[in-house]
């Protein structure tokens, strides 16, 4: 087992941005040491490190959102004595993975509204879906209510924020965990600083998750050329069916 | 050991999938299957999508087949004619099945599906089996095949039109007989990913009224292309066919193969035949928990 651990240097510095003429109480600087995590064929999961500076005291949440896909959530029901899919929600745009750090616990950082506003907390996603109208509230609530609970199931949501550690008034790290089963694209963090429950300032910076070497030269082979690959896979398959009987031939002679 | 799947874009165990696959090629070498009905849930069970399992499996039964195809070919048990036709029908049958299987997809319902199919096709025929072995074991009838009444298919046999000469086959029957039988092996192998031989088998005993000597040599023949064109058509349509778990289930079923090949004299075929009989029924039995028992989490997540 290989863990890939990435150091992103967040820079938190209040009043170091170049355009803080226009505010008054601080801004957010974020930089990535490495911008990228490589899925290999030893890959994993990756443990994620970000490490960060802050120049003036208020609090931290930090939030990793992965790239947004179209997802179905189903209900299950006995039918004829057999369990099948019956109900099913669509839900627009769900980001395929999430997860979210904190330095203070969740119900003193800021009320209910300004984390609603930054998704600080898994409880605090909700999706949008087109197939609202057609349920009332309460399912509606207990489809999203699944979609997130399927997800931390899969490990792709948390359960509880990621404590955010000191190491003195100013330098703060992180460790945010990416199973094996996370999904390839583009990844958006974003840096808060927050002071009294109010955001004083978001950094957006983004983390490049994709398939290298080996692995990435299969997967795109298989998705660009499909009929090419396809008959590879038949012609190896054969190949070595080939090779079994001939051996087999060989050593029974 | 941790290896990751490029097309699953998931982990898996290395070691886990190569012991089930040899121990599947084991099986396979000892009575004669191709083992796909047992290597694909297996793979559902340890995570693998569905989509994926199915895509990829065809794979592993295109080296298989082509492995015990060439032994019958050198024996000349090999009916060409009978399998073209075959093939003819699976072909179209692989290409309808795959249609079903992506609507199946979008609607939502391939789980229940494959779940519902496995339990019928694998709970019918291995009480089939095992009745049939038991009764052979009490009443010393060597020959039970020749109580099943095959005159019943002769009247349907004889309206059928396209009558053909099979040479290797000793028979004058109509050629959408095969055609049919191939049709039906054709979408099982693209919906359920496997080769379907339990089920060619005895069609081609009971419905065709092939020779048993050509029926091995003759399935593996369809089965070997039918398998062929699965595999190209979920690589084509799906992009669903991982070369590097098709490359361990592989490897797994060369090996675990020539054990049960190495075994096959030691162990008398009504025993074999029970003891086949009894594990399709213990998988047919798990795989009917999917549909009868109440899952722990009623709702399920996919990305469209």
């Amino acid at each position: 087992m290989r863990n890939l651990f990435i150091i992103i240097a967040a820079l938190v510095m209040a009043g170091f941005a170049p355009f803080n003429g226009a505010r008054a109480q601080g801004d957010v600087v974020i930089d990535l040491a490495v911008d990228h995590v490589d899925i290999t064929t030893g890959f994993n999961g990756a443990h994620l490190s970000l490490f960060g500076v802050q120049s003036e005291p208020g609090d931290i949440a930090i939030t990793i959102k992965g790239p947004r896909r179209k997802m179905v959530v189903r209900q299950k029901k006995k039918i004829l004595g057999v369990w099948m899919n019956r109900k099913g929600m669509e839900f627009e745009s769900v980001p395929i993975y999430y997860d979210y750090a904190l330095s203070k616990p969740e119900t003193e950082i800021a009320p209910e509204d300004v984390r609603r506003a930054n998704y600080l907390g898994a409880d605090t996603l909700r999706f949008a879906s087109k197939d609202e109208k057609k349920f009332d509230a309460p399912v509606v609530k207990g489809f999203q209510d699944a979609l997130i609970r399927n997800k931390q199931a899969a490990r792709l949501f948390p359960t509880e924020a990621q404590p955010i550690t000191y190491i003195d008034d100013k330098f703060f790290r992180t460790t945010l965990y990416l199973p094996s089963n996370v999904p390839t694209g583009l990844y958006t963090i974003e840096t808060h600083l927050l002071k009294n429950g109010k955001v004083q300032d978001v950094r957006t910076t983004e983390l490049k998750v994709a398939q290298v070497g080996r692995s990435a030269a299969i997967y795109n082979f298989a998705h660009s050329w499909a009929f090419t690959y396809g008959f590879l896979c038949v012609c190896f398959a054969m190949g070595v069916g080939w090779l079994s009987n001939a051996i087999r031939r060989r050593l029974s002679s | 050991m941790q290896v990751y799947l490029p097309i699953a874009e998931m982990a898996v165990s290395a070691e886990m999938i190569f012991s089930v696959s040899a121990f599947v090629g084991f099986l396979s070498g000892l009575f004669g299957i191709g083992g796909g009905f047992l290597t694909t849930p297996f793979l559902i069970f340890t995570g693998v999508p569905a989509a994926i399992a199915v895509g990829t499996q065809p794979c592993q039964i295109v080296a298989n087949g082509m492995s015990g195809m060439l032994g019958h070919l050198r024996k000349g048990h090999v009916d060409f004619k009978m399998g073209g036709f075959m093939l003819i029908g699976s072909t179209v049958g692989s290409l309808i099945g795959i249609s079903i299987f992506k609507l199946l997809q979008y609607l939502g319902q391939i789980d229940f599906v494959i779940s519902l199919l496995y339990v019928v096709l694998l709970s019918s025929i291995g009480t089939m089996m095992l009745v049939e072995s038991i009764f052979t074991m009490f009443f010393k009838k060597k020959n039970m095949r020749s109580e099943f009444n095959t005159n019943k298919v002769t009247g349907l046999k004889a309206i059928l039109p396209f009558k053909t000469r099979f040479n290797r086959s000793n028979l004058y029957i109509s050629a959408l007989l095969p055609v049919g039988v191939g049709f039906v092996g054709g979408i099982l192998a693209s919906i359920l990913g496997i080769g379907g031989g339990f089920l060619l088998v005895p069609a081609m005993i009971y419905i065709i009224g092939m020779p048993t000597l050509m029926v091995a040599g003759t399935s593996l023949f369809q089965i070997v292309f039918t398998t062929s064109i699965s595999t190209m058509l979920h690589s084509v349509t799906n992009q669903t066919v991982d070369i590097l778990l098709a490359a361990i289930l592989i490897a797994g079923g060369v090996i675990g193969a020539q054990f049960g090949v190495a075994f096959n004299g030691k162990i008398k075929p009504l025993h074999a035949r029970i003891i086949l009989a009894l594990l399709i029924i213990v998988v047919s039995l798990r795989l009917s928990g999917n549909l009868f028992i109440e899952p722990i989490e009623i709702f399920s997540t996919v990305v469209r």
